[in-house]
């Protein structure tokens, strides 16, 4: 619109746009018809709550992913057996599910499977974890478990739409391992360091080996050929 | 290296407010500061963009670009300046940027809405059509009023959401849309005259 250029409002048209922000002097609202300044003013509330009437998303763990620096606190709290359920969070939003799988997939994970070795006792000592599975890598198990469950409903997740679930009950300690493993691979940054490096290379070393299934459509995520492999699965009966 | 929320912001150079010094955490080498800048912002920054695309994954994946390129580029940002309002032209930028892009669909899921009628109609016959009683549910009522702001012009969107979500004052946003003030006040008119007319059938009570 041309008259949108500059300030083309006529006097009248400032005052109801004052009176509507709440920025008109008592007399000039009062100089206004009543009913119009009221109906202003309702649209306004009305527009106002339809805009904010979307559930904002949880971002900060992904922007400070993108940036290539690992929310760090997370990592504090497995350490300092603290917040550990905020960490089985991270894990499951990162996922984007939360439902548990049916029986079917289960057992077709584990007919495919069969008797996989766990990369947990891998991660856990990177996580300040022990290798028996006591303790701090015993707890932050628990606490996925925990959260995983289909009765748990206080996750918020970032993605409850997704089509991807992930192998469930019987694959859970190989997926969330796995699916820990790829937030600490993605999230640590800089593994340059010969710290780093010697943090992640029980990570990265760790087999995971699953080939086919037969139980729908899969997706695989492979972030290079030593980095654990994360398996997604399309399982209808979980779908939200 | 320190929790997200052991940064508050104290303890920073003197006369900076709390985003400028945890900004200047940043330019500091202290990288985790930035994401009490994300928490603060992000719903906020959400809301807005939201508010343009319309789209709840478009506009978070939106939210997030938008944080990404302002760390980017922190070390242009003034620090005298308000952060938010530099963020928000951020976000209203790549709003823009991503409805130019999507502006062929748009349009042409437009085109089929309208039926080779104007916005107005539109608003008025879906509403009437499925809501004969007039007992319109919260969902209509929601959409009816996001459709009737999707017709607006994207330049009196972005003021009309800047005002109505963040009371903003007309000189900020006339700061994050670099235009004049009396710009920010013409299109916040002539859209919520628009909008009155798109919603004659449908004021709230």
């Amino acid at each position: 619109m041309g008259e949108e250029v500059t300030m083309t409002l006529s006097p009248d048209e400032q005052a109801r746009l004052l009176a509507e922000d709440g920025l008109a002097p008592a007399e000039v609202v009062e100089a206004l018809p009543e009913a119009q300044v009221r109906a202003d003013q309702r649209l306004r509330r009305a527009v106002a709550a339809e805009l904010r009437a979307v559930e904002a998303p949880t971002i900060a763990d992904t922007v400070m992913r993108r940036l290539g620096h690992l929310p760090v606190h997370v990592g504090d709290s497995v350490q300092g057996e603290a917040d550990t359920p905020s960490f089985a969070a991270a894990v499951m939003a990162e996922l984007g599910t939360r439902d548990a799988l049916g029986p079917q997939l289960r057992s077709e994970l584990a007919d495919e499977v069969g008797e996989f070795t766990s990369i947990w006792p891998a991660i856990a000592p990177a996580v300040g974890g022990a290798l028996d599975e006591k303790g701090m890598g015993s707890l932050l198990k628990d606490a996925v478990r925990h959260e995983a469950a289909a009765e748990f409903d206080g996750v918020s997740w970032l993605n409850p739409g997704s089509r991807w679930r992930v192998a469930g009950t019987a694959a859970m300690g190989l997926a969330f391992a796995a699916a820990a493993a790829l937030l600490l691979y993605m999230g640590m940054g800089d593994t340059a360091t010969p710290a780093m490096e010697a943090t992640m290379a029980p990570i990265l070393e760790a087999p995971v080996d699953i080939e086919t299934i037969d139980a729908g459509d899969v997706e695989v995520l492979q972030f290079g050929d030593q980095a654990p492999t994360i398996i997604m699965i399309d399982d209808e009966a979980s779908r939200p | 290296m320190p929790r997200a929320d052991e940064h508050t912001g104290d303890g920073g150079p003197p006369g900076l407010d709390p985003d400028s010094q945890m900004i200047q955490a940043v330019l500091n080498g202290d990288p985790e500061a930035y994401r009490v800048l994300v928490e603060r912002y992000e719903r906020r920054i959400y809301y807005v963009v939201y508010g343009m695309v319309r789209d709840p994954e478009d506009a978070r994946d939106l939210a997030q670009d938008c944080f990404v390129k302002a760390f980017q580029n922190l070390h242009r940002f003034r620090l005298e300046s308000k952060f938010y309002t530099w963020l928000c032209r951020i976000g209203m930028n790549l709003a823009i940027d991503h409805l130019r892009k999507m502006k062929h669909r748009r349009h042409s899921e437009f085109d089929d809405m309208r039926g080779g009628s104007d916005g107005a109609q539109v608003v008025r016959l879906h509403s009437k059509r499925d809501d004969p009683s007039e007992n319109v549910s919260s969902a209509r009522v929601y959409k009816t009023i996001m459709d009737a702001v999707d017709t607006l012009p994207d330049d009196q969107r972005q003021v009309l959401i800047l005002r109505e979500l963040e009371d903003m004052p007309y000189k900020e946003i006339s700061e994050i849309l670099d235009i004049p003030e009396g710009t920010v006040m013409s299109r916040l008119y002539y859209a919520r005259r628009k909008l009155q007319t798109l919603l004659a059938d449908h004021r709230p009570n």
